[in-house]
């Protein structure tokens, strides 16, 4: 809270510059290991600090679940991954009733907590898992609590899910309704590595030295990060330009482009533009500065949006990207107009 | 102002900056309209076109309109924000002057930490911002402009210009009216137009195509109200006898021709088979699709031995085909020995009815066979340059098939060329058809137009032996007749061109186009009452008699009818009654193009009206009902 970190005129400064040195360590632990990928794990921690979960797009082998698990040892967070299969259950996830024996041999059933309960949750290939079992990880995400047995657990904040899904194998998949997408705050595209990092990878990854990642972030301090960011003002302009940026994806309003009118059923939740604006104050504070400007909300906006857009028929039949609309929009919505 | 304090003051200065750029620009910008008008009134001035006291005062007040627009500009306020984002844009300040700005509008206790040190973090970088920097001034684009018509502005003040005299208003020529002029409906006249277009695309000889030039040229002149009725008359007439001049049978020469060599070939030879149907069929079109086939068979092949004796002999029997003229050559001289065997009797001794009777029979029959004769020998000789070409192509057969290629391609020519005869002949019966209708049109025609004609016909009417002509008048006011009083006297003159007096016209139409409903109009064929005249006698009998030769039973002469006057309103609004049912036809219930429905139906009444089932006095009316329900282009 702001009460809590601190007040005066030279506290905002001192905070963000702390935030700025906590993130770069972060960085840098995660750069021993994981090569390039910068946006992707600015992307993962943004939604770790604004509170929200990150899906991972792309194909395997490009270091998806390396960057999770390298992120989990860096943050000194306790972390679990699961892998999701068609046959994975829902209480394989939550957890499930046991018949215990106590000492004087009566029984009873004892909660055995399942791999939800940690900070960090790898939910690897959430989308070969079916729609009930998606859905109830997906209800944890986000009512931060599970309930089993009629009785409720809460998660341990900072509870964080990065789920991974490979774009190209739809073979025996279950892809995740729009309304289970719009629970990430981020989707992030993971891209194939360049030439040099290919050439980094290579020496990291087969040679006899493995790198060691220390925790340089604990879970207090997570914590007030995250209430930190929301001490982010932002101001009226950039806030109207992120609605109108969200409006535009909608074909049925003033401000919709002919891609978005063309392609797009139905635009983006109110969720989309709460993604943008928190997304846009924490590259504001990552930056050194004290409000987010329209620059913030434009980087935003891609991996915000990109997955809470529903295409037609007409789009989907033609391979149309998100992507392609949306910097359509961001070339014809400027900010100020 | 909060902007104005000095943190924030430099946007201040940018927002002034920001003014002083629109004024300059909006001074270019109307100094190309105000330049513009001073080289036009110079130059009026100087043309003593326009006269005034103070002409220079004049032509320069306009260069008054910059200051004006530069001042307004420079007036109206510019918002800080406007300015801070045009810096921020500049120095890469990720908005942090426009943000601070926005902040500041709060009042302090609203502010929160964050917020104050966004606003110390925007003063913090304001004072590296370089506002000439961020604002150049720039020269405005219309300049160039504004330097060109400046120049022009000299030169027109300065270079000697020849005084004009006023010009006089030039003296208009009162429009040329045609009296009595002849008449066509826009409608009637699109309709026309379209036939025309139609009969020009058909046209293969120079004689159609004069004929359709002639026609467009006759319809203008309608369309332009400039022939009064008899110069019409007397055009149609003149195209008409020109179009007869033509050789209308030649196309039905071909076609009996064709038939007549496809006869003898034998339509089981696969080689020939095409052409002998086409032939058969005397479509010379097809005949010359069929022969070029074959020519391009023999020169290609592969061909068998048995095939190339049968297409020869076939190619031969064609060759050889002749009209059989013995017979009627024979019976020719039979006839004419007679005739002149009677003849010779006659000036021997006077004959007897019966002799007389019989000796113009004779004569007659003579002379048909005659024209049957030279009928045939037209045939022939139609037909003789293709058969030379297949008669070669028959020989050449035997030796070298490219020769008899190219033997049967000249055959295609030839072919060719009397398609085109036939297909001018259908182009010039089109276009007769057409020139019958218009002529039928405009005996029709009611209004001023053909008001003299009426006239014309009433006195013929009176003379003629009709009494009370005078109540006729009152037809023309559409009052259906009552009693066939004038049925005499329309005997005598079948041929009258009277009007027609009954006239559906389209309720609430506009632009109505009159159709003529059968039995009210009388004067056409003399037949019926003359509507709308009380006459007191009885005529000699008319429609009393039935010609048995016209089909259908006789009409009542004392016209039991009632005839219902249909009168139609002037609203300038309604559709014609072409439209009526083109619209209910067209998108009212129909499932088919009404385009394609309409050509089938058209073309079996013409085939009807052709083969004379229609009684030559209704058949203007079905191609009249055709021509307003024809479908248009849009």
């Amino acid at each position: 809270m702001a009460s809590k970190v601190e007040a005066g005129a030279t506290a905002p400064r001192e905070s963000v510059e702390r935030f700025q040195k906590d993130l770069a360590a972060v960085r840098s632990e995660v750069g021993r290991v994981i090569v390039g990928h910068q946006g992707i794990v600015d992307g993962v921690l943004t939604c770790l600090l604004a509170g929200g979960h990150a899906l991972l797009e792309g194909v395997p082998g490009l270091g998806k679940t390396m960057l999770v698990r390298t992120l989990g040892r860096a943050l000194d967070l306790q972390f679990s991954r699961v892998q999701f299969t068609p046959d994975l259950m829902p209480s394989d996830i939550l957890g499930t009733q046991v018949i215990a024996e106590d000492e004087r041999g009566g029984k009873r059933f004892e909660f055995q907590r399942g791999p939800i309960f940690a900070n960090l949750v790898l939910a690897d290939e959430i989308n070969r898992a079916t729609p009930k079992t998606q859905s109830a990880l997906l209800e944890a995400m986000q009512e931060q609590s599970v309930t089993i047995a009629r009785k409720t657990y809460s998660l341990d904040q900072p509870f964080f899910v990065l789920a991974t899904q490979n774009p190209l194998e739809m073979e025996g998949t279950y892809p995740l309704p729009e309304a289970q997408l719009d629970r990430f705050l981020f989707k992030l595209q993971v891209p194939f590595p360049k030439r040099e990092e290919l050439h980094s990878i290579l020496d990291r990854t087969t040679g006899a030295v493995e790198a060691d990642v220390k925790p340089v972030l604990d879970r207090a301090r997570i914590l007030e990060l995250r209430a930190l960011t929301r001490e982010v003002p932002v101001a009226r302009s950039v806030q109207d330009y992120a609605i109108r940026l969200v409006l535009a994806t909608h074909p049925d309003e003033e401000g919709a482009t002919p891609s978005v009118k063309r392609y797009v059923r139905f635009g983006a939740s109110p969720r989309g533009a709460q993604a943008i604006l928190l997304a846009a104050k924490i590259r504001a504070v990552m930056d050194g500065r004290f409000s987010a400007s329209a620059d913030d909300v434009r980087g935003a906006v891609m991996p915000s949006l990109r997955h809470r857009m529903i295409l037609n028929f007409e789009g989907e039949a033609e391979g149309v990207k998100p992507d392609a609309v949306l910097e359509e929009i961001l070339a014809s919505i400027k900010p100020g107009t | 102002m909060p902007d104005a304090a000095p943190d924030l003051a430099i946007l201040a200065v940018a927002a002034r900056r920001v003014r002083w750029h629109r004024a300059l620009h909006a001074a270019a910008s109307v100094s190309v309209l105000a330049l513009a008008a001073s080289v036009a009134l110079v130059l009026l001035t100087r043309l003593h076109v326009l006269r005034v006291q103070h002409p220079l005062a004049l032509a320069l007040s306009p260069l008054a309109l910059p200051l004006l627009g530069a001042l307004l500009n420079a007036l109206r306020p510019v918002r800080p924000l406007d300015a801070a984002r045009r810096l921020d844009a500049h120095h890469r300040l990720h908005d942090r002057l426009g943000i601070a700005w926005q902040f500041r509008q709060r009042p302090p206790a609203e502010r929160t930490p964050f917020m104050q040190a966004a606003i110390d973090d925007a003063a913090a970088h304001a004072r590296s911002v370089d506002v000439r920097a961020a604002l150049p001034w720039q020269l405005p684009p219309e300049l160039r402009m504004v330097a060109v018509l400046a120049a022009l502005l000299v030169l027109v003040a300065r270079v000697p210009v020849p005084s004009l005299a006023p010009a006089r208003p030039a003296r208009r020529s009162p429009p040329v009216v045609t009296r009595d002029a002849a008449e066509l409906s826009d409608d009637d006249l699109a309709a026309f137009r379209e036939a025309a277009r139609q009969v020009e695309a058909q046209a293969r000889t120079e004689g159609a195509r004069r004929g359709v030039e002639e026609f467009n040229r006759l319809l203008d002149d309608l369309a332009h109200r400039r022939l009064d009725r008899d110069e019409a008359f007397r055009r149609l007439a003149a195209l008409q006898e020109s179009l007869a001049a033509q050789d209308a049978a030649a196309g039905r020469r071909v076609s009996e021709a064709l038939r007549t060599l496809g006869d003898e070939m034998n339509p089981r030879d696969a080689a020939t088979r095409r052409l002998a149907e086409a032939m058969r069929q005397g479509d010379a079109g097809a005949a010359a699709q069929a022969m070029r086939e074959m020519s391009q068979t023999l020169r290609q092949g592969p061909i068998t031995a048995q095939q190339r004796q049968q297409m020869s002999q076939a190619l031969q029997r064609a060759a050889e085909a002749r009209p059989d003229t013995e017979e009627l050559r024979r019976q020719v001289d039979q006839a004419r020995r007679e005739v002149e065997e009677m003849l010779r009797r006659q000036r021997e001794r006077a004959l007897g009815p019966q002799e007389e009777s019989l000796l113009r029979r004779r004569q007659r029959e003579a002379e048909r066979l005659t024209g049957e004769q030279q009928r045939r020998e037209e045939q022939r000789r139609e037909a003789e340059h293709l058969q030379r070409e297949i008669a070669q192509a028959a020989q050449d057969l035997a030796r070298d098939l490219q020769a008899a290629g190219a033997d049967l391609e000249r055959g295609a020519e030839e072919l060719s060329r009397m398609h085109d005869e036939q297909q001018s002949q259908r182009s010039t019966e089109e276009l007769r058809q057409q020139l019958e209708q218009l002529r039928e049109l405009m005996r029709q025609q009611r209004g001023q137009g053909g008001q003299r004609q009426r006239t014309r016909l009433q006195q013929f009417s009176r003379s003629a032996g009709g009494q009370q002509g005078q109540q006729g008048q009152q037809g023309q006011q559409g009052q259906p007749g009552q009693q066939g009083g004038q049925q005499g006297a329309l005997q005598q003159g079948g041929q009258g061109n009277g009007p027609p007096q009954g006239v559906a016209l389209v309720p609430g139409g506009s632009g109505g186009v009159p159709l003529p409903l059968p039995g009210q109009s009388p004067g056409q064929q003399g037949r019926g009452g003359q509507p709308g005249q009380q006459g007191q006698e009885p005529g000699g009998g008319a429609g009393v008699h039935h010609d048995e030769n016209l089909r259908g039973a006789a009409i009542d002469p004392l016209g039991r009818t009632q005839a219902v006057q249909v009168q139609g309103q002037q609203t300038g609004n309604g559709p014609s009654r072409s439209q009526v049912i083109r619209t209910a036809a067209g998108s009212g219930f129909a499932s088919r193009p009404y385009r394609e429905v309409y050509s089938p139906y058209w073309d079996r009444a013409r085939e009807v009206l052709h083969q004379g089932e229609v009684p030559p006095g209704f058949r203007s009316y079905v191609r009249r009902y055709f021509q307003l329900i024809r479908p248009r282009e849009n």
